[in-house]
């Protein structure tokens, strides 16, 4: 079983600059809260995430995880798991490698794998752990990425757009499952949506951008 | 600029002051003549005619030196009328026979070899010799190109990019013949290349293929920064992680094709050999000139077959 982690993100008068536009950003995220970004496109939702992502360097403001701060830190020293919109997954590795490489050195221990084959059966992806991802659909490879995401030893999650490529249903079982995962080791999520039934459903904390 | 520096082939079929070229004329001042000033002033003008032409043809066009074929994203056909599909075969036909005519002549002529002749002139040590020397080579090509790619790959700044190709690419502008009697003599004073020459040849064979490496390898290592740099970064594996588990396996298919190029080329090595070897170890190609040199052509077109064969073997076993 993994810790569970209980430190809190402090986003402190975040300022991020993305060409002409410029947003601003001041919440907390407790462990184990899920708070949905909503907004148009280009309103700044992916930029927010990768600012906390370490990819888009912040104008001024303060990224705090517990009492570290982080807004200084390089992409890889950074505490996030991160879904981006595309390239997810190396298509070059089978899925069961690219699930691998989740944890370190590739190599998950006996508790961390029987994990990762629970959730893929959890989310209707077990079949394919020996496939490669072009074999994959685009939602198959999407709650593939999503397993790893999260299942990752790392208490902050930024998710953009997970369950884009997801029927109705299969939207319900994958954020249901990251709802229930955050909760039991005390993730804090940001996860960017479009669909107001995804706030409604499992956010804690909701920001209109 | 490949013509321009084919030194074996005029070494092989040119007779005479009357048909050689500034690399013959190099390596015979230099191995014959025993004439370092004049092998280094000829060294210098072949580098000045070489440089030159390479500066006119990359200011004319925008020639992709040794690139990468495309040809596989492209499977588009054009409708052509019956005569230029005749005329487009008949053309494939003759560059066809031009290319193994000189090759197919060779199994008749090399049925009448004496091995026992072939046997004397110790040709099992001598393929080792030639097999072990274009391994070492290739894989060190691989290396270099690898090693530079990977600084490439950290520096952000594009004008260190254009530094870090420039160290890549140079072997193209500066011949062969230049490099190796630059360094020959630079070296003489501290190093006997008699004992020592072998290192040189596998070196300078490296150096040589690192252009055809480096062009090769260096869409497929921006096509993985592009795609999977940000998912490599937020993965945080040790760097030994990500180049057994996710890099190497990426670059598997080129590398081993790379591999197999830079093997064949290093096994065919003349010019290189012309200048740090000596009869006492000879290569394979070398025993080819030195048979075909004392008339004894069938011998001589039993070992380029096995030369071939080494070559074929190469690429169908990297390249499957």
């Amino acid at each position: 079983m993994s810790v569970k982690w209980q430190d809190t993100l402090i986003i402190d008068q975040l300022c991020i600059q993305r060409g002409q536009l410029q947003w601003q950003h001041d919440f907390i995220l407790k462990a184990g809260q899920l708070m949905v970004l909503m907004g148009e496109s280009g309103s700044g939702k992916t930029s927010l995430l990768e600012c906390l992502g370490g990819f888009l360097p912040a104008q001024s403001g303060r990224i705090l995880y517990g009492k570290q701060s982080i807004e200084q830190l390089p992409p890889q020293k950074r505490p996030v798991s991160s879904l981006f919109q595309q390239h997810n997954l190396f298509e070059h590795l089978s899925i069961a490698q690219n699930l691998r490489l989740g944890f370190q050195r590739g190599q998950p221990n006996q508790v961390q794998w029987r994990s990762v084959i629970q959730a893929c059966q959890q989310l209707g992806v077990d079949h394919l752990i020996e496939r490669f991802p072009s074999e994959l659909s685009g939602g198959q490879r999407q709650r593939v990425a999503l397993i790893r995401t999260v299942l990752r030893d790392q208490p902050v999650l930024l998710l953009d757009e997970p369950f884009s490529a997801l029927d109705e249903e299969t939207r319900v079982t994958a954020g249901d499952w990251v709802k229930e995962q955050i909760d039991k080791r005390g993730q804090a999520a940001l996860l960017v949506s479009h669909q107001q039934t995804d706030s409604e459903r499992w956010a804690d904390q909701l920001i209109k951008l | 600029m490949l013509c321009f520096n084919s030194f074996a082939v005029v070494l092989a079929l040119g007779g005479g002051p009357g048909a050689s070229t500034l690399e013959v004329a190099i390596y015979q001042s230099l191995k014959y003549d025993f004439n370092p000033s004049e092998a280094l002033f000829l060294a210098w003008t072949q580098l000045f005619l070489a440089g030159s032409i390479y500066l006119l043809l990359s200011r004319l066009g925008r020639f992709q030196w040794l690139a990468p074929s495309q040809s596989h994203r492209d499977r588009w056909l054009p409708q052509q009328p019956r005569w230029m599909v005749g005329f487009g075969r008949l053309s494939y036909l003759f560059a066809w026979l031009y290319l193994t005519l000189p090759i197919l002549v060779l199994f008749p002529m090399a049925l009448k070899a004496d091995l026992l002749l072939l046997l004397n002139t110790g040709i099992l040590s001598i393929l080792l010799r030639s097999l072990m020397l274009a391994v070492a080579a290739s894989f060190l090509a691989l290396l270099l190109g690898l090693s530079i790619l990977s600084l490439w790959a950290d520096l952000r700044h594009s004008r260190w990019h254009h530094v870090i190709a420039g160290i890549a690419l140079y072997p193209l502008v500066v011949p062969t013949m230049v490099l190796s009697v630059g360094l020959y003599i630079l070296m003489m004073p501290y190093w006997d290349w008699y004992q020592w020459g072998w290192i040189a040849i596998v070196v300078m064979n490296a150096v040589v293929v690192l252009p055809f490496v480096f062009k090769q390898l260096h869409p497929q290592v921006i096509n993985f920064h592009q795609q999977y740099g940000r998912l490599q970064a937020d993965l945080n594996h040790d760097r030994l992680t990500c180049w057994r588990k996710i890099y190497l396996p990426y670059l598997k298919p080129v590398l081993l094709q790379v591999l197999a190029m830079s093997f064949v080329l290093a096994l065919g090595d003349m010019s290189i050999f012309a200048i740090f070897g000596n009869d006492d170890w000879r290569t394979l190609p070398w025993l080819i000139y030195t048979l075909a040199g004392s008339y004894r052509i069938a011998e001589a077109a039993l070992v380029s077959l096995l030369l071939l064969l080494f070559a074929f073997l190469a690429l169908r076993w990297l390249e499957k």
